[in-house]
């Protein structure tokens, strides 16, 4: 007997978009699994050997990601990201450029603010990428999830924070009236960055600060939530929601694109247009009732996991693997 | 070409125990096969013709070698690479 669990997992596999050699993979797995739960007798075995087949359908598809990685290259899908993440940088440097503030963007601010445009834009262009071309190649929407959520981790855990403190250094900051009693503008020494990121610069956990705008790496966050809420911990925390809700939309996003690319046209524009909205918006979806609400402040930026989830809950149907004709 | 091990190894249990499915290989690897994970490998050894599989009526594949593999084992016999991954 197989239990509902193995129903569950089954539903989960059939609907992931994988090729023949993926598809088969899955199958075996589920074949052994079926197999063993039959020959177990008693309620201890047949838990058993639940968690051991859990444990194999989580290693083949971590195998069978890997194994997709390797074709990414083959299937034109970066190249495609590549054009729209630049189109998109150039658009939102021209906006910087041409809107009539009274203000002239430096070029710190030009250099260092194309990391955090390039990790905001990067789901957004993944999504684009994969649904609005290479319908005749096979996608490999699971390697290109773990490829994208490894970029996502450099990105948004490492890159970002340091270009960010970067920018605050090369920005001239600190007043000082000694010597002739006049303010001097002080340049900010080297590490001054980090000085100012993990010292008293506190906000409040709801209030809608940028989520790009984060300047503590991953380990840093941590020894800052480990310090408590009078050193920011909650901000800390409030950003850790944040991140790992990114990365479950960077791993999901090409599943769902790669579903859409086989979906009727209208449902497939609706949809993406949505999603685009959706987690284009994600960094400031915490900002309304959050003051009133600690679940909405920190479960916010999981609204657009929900969405594609549901999303490729609603398309799902065991996903036709294209077949070679020779 | 040099093999990776985990191949060299199903190589060899394939030679001494015959055709055999993805999970007597894991159980007679003694712990070097992880469940799961062969059968990408196979597919891998599948996709290089050094193994075939055929399907049963229980949806599980067998697995035999097939003539290339057979000369890779040999192969690698000669030049001792199988000694760190006998059965």
């Amino acid at each position: 007997m197989t239990g509902p669990l193995y129903g569950v997992v089954r539903w989960f596999l059939s609907v992931l978009p994988v090729d023949e050699a993926g598809r088969r993979v899955f199958d075996e797995t589920l074949a052994d699994w079926k197999r063993e739960a039959k020959r177990a007798s008693g309620l201890f075995a047949r838990f058993v050997v639940a968690a051991r087949a859990v444990f194999s359908v989580l290693r083949c598809l971590a195998g069978v990601s890997l194994r997709e990685v390797t074709l990414i290259r083959q299937s034109g899908v970066l190249a495609r990201v590549f054009l729209w993440t630049v189109g998109y940088l150039v658009v939102a440097n021209l906006i910087v450029q041409l809107s009539p503030n009274h203000w002239t963007p430096s070029l710190a601010f030009r250099l260092y603010g194309q990391v955090p445009l390039v990790a905001y834009f990067l789901p957004v262009a993944v999504l684009l990428a994969t649904a609005l071309g290479g319908r005749r190649r096979t996608t490999p929407s699971l390697g290109l999830g773990l490829s994208t959520l490894l970029v996502a981790v450099a990105l948004l855990g490492w890159g970002v924070p340091v270009t960010n403190r970067a920018f605050l250094e090369a920005n001239p900051g600190t007043a000082s009236t000694a010597g002739s009693g006049q303010i001097d503008i002080v340049p900010n020494p080297p590490g001054a960055g980090l000085a100012m990121a993990m010292g008293s610069r506190q906000t409040k956990p709801y209030l809608p600060t940028p989520m790009f705008g984060n300047d503590l790496t991953v380990p840093q966050l941590v020894t800052k939530i480990w310090r408590g809420p009078e050193a920011g911990g909650w901000s800390a925390i409030r950003w850790m929601s944040f991140f790992l809700a990114y990365l479950a939309a960077c791993a999901l996003i090409p599943v769902l694109a790669t579903l859409l690319q086989r979906s009727k046209l209208l449902v497939r524009f609706a949809v993406l247009g949505t999603t685009v909205l959706v987690v284009g918006a994600q960094g400031g979806l915490a900002a309304p009732f959050g003051e009133f609400s600690i679940v909405w402040w920190l479960g916010a930026y999981w609204v657009p996991v929900a969405w594609m989830a549901l999303c490729v809950a609603a398309t799902a149907r065991r996903f036709e693997t294209p077949k070679v004709v020779v | 070409m040099r093999l990776p091990p985990t191949e060299q190894l199903i190589l060899s249990l394939l030679a001494n125990d015959g055709a055999s499915y993805g999970l007597q290989l894991v159980e007679s690897s003694k712990g070097r096969l992880k469940r799961g994970g062969i059968y990408v490998t196979l597919g891998k050894m599948e996709e290089k013709g050094l193994v075939s599989s055929s399907l049963q009526a229980d949806g599980r594949r067998i697995y035999e070698l097939k003539g290339l593999g057979h000369r890779a084992l040999a192969a690698m016999e000669i030049m001792g690479d199988v000694s760190g991954v006998k059965p």
